[in-house]
């Protein structure tokens, strides 16, 4: 039995004892390094670009612009808008402009600063509300990159029916993601004359396809690997280093290594969406749930990213995991000037759910009602009809996550003199957005007389390594030392789509599930399960030519309709609860997180510890987002003027797991990577509200505007 | 990025000091933890690292019922706080230096590197000065010894003079009736701190305040008394209102400037609260 087992990550071992080469540290003989010189002006025409003297410098050996580009000057996830290095526009600060190679990083780097380039400015736009009245236009195309509506019922008369309503303002900030590896990886032409990157990334096949386009060359000229990588969260969905090192691999013919500082990724990388949120929510006094109104506005930055992703998915996840009569929510993202914003797990969710979760507690409070009661009443459960009128059939453990957090949410005492507890609650939909999303792999034998599992999932942490090699043992019975790994290449595995949108687990696992049982059907003929051994089996197969077992599942979902969303746009749900407890000291405004409580209902838990590892790894991301994380352009330079929870800010975490099984997921599992996030901000926020009696409506709701917020509702009450 | 230099490696004191007076574009080297971040940014470059990691004879801590406490300048932040004799006579040295940083740091990171850096949020400097504590330091010419707070000149800026080192940290013995109690007000925990106040109170045989010290930290350029509020408190006795006057008088007379990190008003604010609450500490400690 592998499923539901707590068995260690495959790689565990290697990794605490330093085995992995990790892309930043990753090196080639005789290569150069290569820097990006990057724009200083957030919205500028190019003028002139002096690279003489840099040149002229002993040991740098190319200045690449973007008139060497032999292919596109152009990529982007979603939709070819980005460049890969300036012409003659810029739009934010840290653009790529050029990129410097040389004999050293030290030279590189010098050059960087002989690099003259002569800009003509035009006026920058720095927020989505100057964007949408400004008649400077960011691109041709308009300063509104996307507007979704998500229809269902009549919001009016949602309202007109409702005894009680609440309507408040809700703002969140940038966010880095802070993963511990910066943006890195080499490159180089192999013997064959194959371009082959090695990165610090969440996708392969995605990346091959833009480098291809960047080059001019067929797919099959293109090798890009996964390196053990430091952290994604996100950050390295879309091209980071991987165009910049193919095309100067091309144009020197010399192996390449690029490494971001952490300044230069602070800088470059895609940032949480900060959003603008309106939300009226109208209550019946039974504490039903009639009526929300939503208006979402969005900063994208310059370019789009996952820009229309997040605008769709926050304007879908905004009534939060409830099921309510009538829903209007109107989504807006706009560009500016701003650093992009991009994919950073739960892609808008975290930051609607703030929103959805205070409106809750304040419909409780002015009902004079349980919170919890509250949600109990209008969770969605099945049988019910989402927002955009999907019709819940299986897998809908919400109620479940909320019965687990019951018995302590009833037994909570204050300790404390400002002891607060808080609940957060949130549903997700795992994978992409109404559209295909599809993985595939496959199995052969080894030489060895091995099973080799050749998979295009890049395992960024989280553990999908470990979670897909169990699905493979259960389904096939065979052991760990049966089975060889060949992962994250994309000359040894098929695409298995982005380690995002919690996905893998699902959607990748299926697909084993699906080679697996194709597998085993021929190892059963071959007489695997009664008396053969594997490498008896292995030579069997050698002779017949060695038999692929292919492997492939694509979520059945639909697409939304255009206007009102309504459809299947996932097709299945994450959904959990948290219960937070923290002290305020009102003095000082500092807000201690001392306990958390969280109750995921994950379909099933293919591996406990892993499960565990992904909440608190959540909590702490929670934590961040509520009380410190603030990324301010043209100021945040490094961690010295960004704070993330350390390990020694982590609360006591206990975790509850629900396990209502999803018929399409492997063994039942859904995913959990960004649920375990998604709800702690809200959770902290409903906890200050209790403990000090003050709601926080901005986000981070760091010391300094917590004391103000308290300052301001001192008149109010008696300590 | 680092840049090239070159590296010097005394195993003795006196080679120390003379090489250090001998290469003029040249910066000492011990634990590296606040060295190696400013190298790195390239806030500077010198041409020469003199490393006196090494240099064990600067590596001590010595206890004398007189004399008091003796802490040689490569001793590290771990090593005082695990000091047995240290946790006896002067608690509110190791509970400050459990909060400095990470294990990690403080493995490395020396008590004389830390004073020499003069970081004004830098921990033990309030706590010492609350303490009384003076400073040896010494060239090829010879040492002298002053008083920790007149060693700090500036933001990052010292007394000592070119090719001079810092030798010793010298705690006066432990008085009767004295307690002392210390906190920096961080976000994330074993941070560096937004700000910090120091107490040290000394009662006599009536219970009435005979010597008071409240020092602040990241509260200016360099670690500030607040000479006001401890002459108010001087023969008074218990009274959480005193503690509250001198907590307002420590928010006006403290100089912090404000940063992405907190604002001035923020920083005072904090200031006034946590002298306050680190006064009552004290006295309470002396009291018991
Ligand atoms: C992650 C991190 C967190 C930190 N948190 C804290 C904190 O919370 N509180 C705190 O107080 N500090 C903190 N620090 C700073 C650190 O504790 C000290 O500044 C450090 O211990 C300095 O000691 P060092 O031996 O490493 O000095 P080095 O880095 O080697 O030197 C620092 C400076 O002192 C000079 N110097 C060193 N020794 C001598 C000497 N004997 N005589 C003359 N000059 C000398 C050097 O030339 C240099 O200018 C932190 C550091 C890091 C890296």
């Amino acid at each position: 039995m592998f499923i539901g087992r707590d068995i260690d990550r495959i790689d565990v071992l290697d990794k605490v004892l330093g085995k992995p080469i990790f892309a930043y540290d990753l090196k080639v003989e005789g290569m150069l390094f290569g820097c990006i010189y990057r724009s200083k002006r957030p919205h500028a025409l190019i003028k002139k670009i002096d690279i003489q003297d840099a040149l002229s410098l002993n040991g740098i050996v190319k200045v690449i612009t973007h008139a060497d580009i032999p292919g596109e000057n152009a990529f982007g996830a979603i939709k070819k808008d980005q460049f890969y290095l300036a012409g003659d526009k810029v739009r934010y600060i840290g653009e790529p402009i050029l990129i410097i190679l040389g004999e050293s990083e030290k030279i590189v780097r010098k050059a960087l600063n002989s690099i003259k380039v002569e800009y003509e400015d035009i006026e920058a736009i720095y927020d989505p509300f100057s964007s949408r009245d400004s008649t400077t236009l960011i691109h041709d195309t308009g300063n509104l990159l996307s507007y979704r509506t998500v229809i269902k019922g009549d919001f009016e008369q949602g309202f007109n029916e409702s005894d009680v309503v609440v309507e408040h303002t809700y703002k969140t900030t940038w966010l880095d993601h802070a993963f511990m590896e910066t943006e890195s990886g080499i490159g180089y032409m192999d013997e064959t004359g194959k371009i082959v990157i090695c990165s610090s990334t969440q996708n392969v096949h995605y990346k091959r396809k833009e480098i291809s386009k960047l080059l001019a060359l067929p797919e099959d000229r293109i090798r890009v690997i996964q390196a053990t990588t430091g952290g994604g969260f996100g950050g390295k969905l879309d091209m980071t280093v991987e165009g910049y090192i193919a095309l100067s691999v091309y144009l020197t013919k010399r192996p390449v290594v690029m490494r971001f500082t952490r300044e230069e990724s602070f800088l470059s990388n895609t940032k949480r969406h900060p959003l603008y949120i309106e939300y009226k929510t109208g209550a019946k006094k039974d504490g039903s749930i009639n009526a929300v109104k939503v208006n979402i506005i969005g900063d994208t930055g310059a370019y789009i990213s996952y820009g229309e992703t997040v605008c769709l998915r926050a304007a879908i996840h905004a009534t939060g995991p409830y099921e309510v009569p009538h829903v209007f929510v109107e989504s807006r993202m706009f560009y500016t000037n701003n650093h992009i914003s991009g994919a950073m797990r739960g892609f808008g969710i975290p930051q609607v759910a703030f929103a959805h979760e205070s409106q809750i507690d304040e419909v409780a409070l002015l009902l004079n009602m349980d919170p919890l009661e509250v949600r109990m009443k209008n969770g969605l459960r099945r049988g019910s009809l989402t927002a955009t009128s999907q019709l819940l059939t299986n897998s809908a453990g919400f109620l479940e996550t909320l019965k687990k957090i019951e018995p302590f949410w009833k037994a909570r005492k204050k300790q404390g003199l400002h002891t607060g507890f808080g609940l957060g609650c949130m549903y997700y939909g795992i994978g992409n957005t109404g559209v295909s999303n599809p993985s595939s792999c496959y199995l052969t034998f080894t030489d060895e007389g091995k099973i080799a599992f050749h998979s295009g999932v890049c395992e960024i942490g989280q553990g999908s390594d470990t979670a897909l090699l169990q699905i493979l043992l259960e389904t096939l019975n065979v052991e760990e030392r049966d089975v060889v790994l060949l992962r994250g290449d994309t000359d040894t595995s098929n695409d298995a789509g982005s380690s995002s949108a919690s996905r893998q687990t699902y959607v990748s696992g299926r697909a084993v599930y699906d080679a697996a049982l194709k597998m085993r059907k021929y190892l059963k003929s071959k007489g695997y399960y009664d008396c053969e051994t594997l490498r008896g089996v292995c030579l069997l197969a050698k002779e017949e030519g060695l038999p692929v077992f292919e492997g492939f599942f694509d979520p059945p979902t639909s697409p939304v309709d255009s206007k009102t969303s309504q459809g299947i746009p996932y097709a299945t749900y994450a959904f959990a609860t948290h219960m937070t407890e923290i002290d305020v000291d009102k003095a000082t405004g500092f807000c201690k997180v001392k306990k958390v409580h969280a109750s995921h209902d994950v379909g099933k838990a293919i591996n406990l510890k892993n499960v565990k590892g992904q909440i608190y790894g959540g909590i702490a991301m929670g934590v961040g987002l509520a009380l410190m994380e603030e990324f301010v352009p043209s100021k945040t330079e490094s961690f010295d003027s960004y704070y993330i929870p350390t390990s020694m800010d982590m609360p006591d975490v206990e975790i509850f797991i629900v396990e209502d099984e999803e018929p399409t997921g492997p063994f039942g599992a859904k995913g959990l990577g960004e649920p375990a996030l998604i709800p702690q901000a809200a959770s902290i926020v409903n906890a200050i509200k209790d403990a000090v009696g003050v709601r926080a409506f901005e986000l981070p709701c760091h010391i300094e505007r917590l004391k103000a917020l308290i300052e301001s509702e001192k008149d109010k009450w008696v300590e | 990025m680092i840049n090239d230099f070159n590296y010097l490696k005394p195993d003795t004191l006196k080679e120390a000091l003379a090489m250090y007076a001998e290469h003029d574009d040249c910066k000492v080297i011990c634990g590296g933890q606040s060295l190696l971040i400013v190298m790195r940014q390239g806030m500077i470059s010198p041409e020469y690292l003199l490393d006196i990691k090494h240099v064990t004879e600067l590596d001590y801590i010595k206890f004398d019922k007189k004399d008091g406490l003796r802490i040689g300048a490569t001793t590290t932040h771990r090593e005082i706080e695990k000091f047995n004799v240290i946790k006896k006579n002067y608690p509110v040295l190791v509970s400050m230096e459990n909060k400095l940083a990470s294990i990690q740091v403080r493995n490395w990171g020396t008590i004389g590197g830390n004073l020499a850096h003069a970081d004004p949020a830098g921990d033990p400097a309030p706590v010492l000065i609350a303490l009384k504590a003076n400073i040896r330091v010494g060239g090829a010419e010879g040492d002298r010894t002053i008083l920790l707070e007149d060693f700090f000149v500036n933001y990052f800026e010292t007394a000592l003079n070119k090719g001079e080192l810092v030798l010793e940290v010298h705690v006066p013995p432990p008085e009767p009736k004295m307690g002392a109690a210390y906190q920096k007000f961080n976000l994330l925990e074993s941070d560096m701190g937004i700000v910090a106040a120091a107490a040290s109170v000394t009662l006599n045989d009536k219970g009435k305040c005979k010597d008071a010290r409240i020092v602040l930290g990241n509260a200016g350029a360099t670690p500030k008394r607040i000479k006001r509020a401890e002459e108010l408190l001087i023969g008074k006795a218990y009274d959480e209102n005193l503690f509250a006057e001198a907590g307002k008088i420590a928010s006006e007379d403290c100089e912090p400037v404000a940063d992405i990190h907190a604002s001035e008003e923020h920083r005072r604010h904090l200031l006034g609260v946590l002298t306050k609450r680190m006064l009552k500490k004290a006295w309470e400690k002396a009291r018991s």
